[in-house]
């Protein structure tokens, strides 16, 4: 019998829902609000990859009529999401902790 | 509009669902923002040059992947190619005469046999896994 696989989540993936946490927003946004932290050239990737694993749901903009151009795509986080976010979170705090402190 | 053609270039090389959640969001946000200068409208191309080769990879590791199902009758078909081409290759390298003999003992043409091998390999390779290939998804 095959024991289920755990969710992984990098620290881009687990940025990424921080930043969705308290708005909608694009990819780009993304990228100024990170201040640095996130790529433009890896931003769309990131995001396509954390919507195949669950973690953010998008929808397109609703455009007004006769608007040129592709519309935007909007990312907000999942509960899922956020829920193996806490949970790493955890992990890593109690992995943290030197042993005295752990006992 | 900038971008239009790089959209119809990755919409033709990429499955659909790659194409609407990896590539459209950058050339659509590269479309929003429309850079006025030069440098910072080459940063937005290179974004999305980048979101373009990121998911071309992502959809070729998917593709050979799910190739690996085929790869006994992808193999079986390619070398049914490759011994049909063998075979008159060597009847035109003179096998059952005198010629073929005093070719073997030469290490150069040795190598030279096995590069034509290897470009026979390759070149039947490539229209047997085209007919396997997984098609491509929609959105």
């Amino acid at each position: 019998m095959t024991e289920p696989r755990l969710p992984s989540i990098s620290s881009t993936e687990s940025l990424v829902l921080d930043l969705l946490e308290t708005a909608e927003r694009y990819g780009l946004e993304l990228v100024d609000a990170s201040r640095g932290r996130l790529k433009r050239g890896s931003i769309y990737v990131t995001l396509g990859r954390m919507e195949a694993k669950g973690f953010v749901q998008s929808r397109q903009e609703e455009r007004a009529p006769g608007a040129i151009g592709l519309p935007r795509r909007l990312y907000r986080p999942t509960p899922y999401g956020l829920t193996v976010r806490d949970a790493y979170r955890l992990l890593r705090d109690a992995l943290a902790l030197k042993p005295a402190e752990a006992q | 509009m900038p971008g239009t053609w790089l959209a119809l270039i990755a919409q033709r090389c990429l499955h659909g669902d790659t194409f609407a959640l990896v590539v459209s969001p950058a050339i659509a946000d590269m479309q929003f923002e429309s850079p006025a200068g030069y440098g910072l409208r080459a940063r937005h191309y290179l974004a999305v040059w980048k979101a373009l080769a990121g998911a071309l990879t992502s959809d070729v590791v998917a593709d050979l992947q799910s190739l690996r199902d085929d790869l006994p009758i992808l193999v079986t078909l390619t070398l049914m190619q490759v011994s049909y081409y063998l075979f008159f290759l060597l009847l035109l390298s003179g096998l059952g005469t005198g010629r073929m003999s005093s070719l073997l003992p030469d290490q150069a043409a040795a190598m030279h046999a096995a590069g034509y091998v290897a470009g026979i390999a390759l070149l039947c390779l490539i229209p047997t896994a085209t007919c396997f290939w997984p098609t491509r998804r929609a959105n």
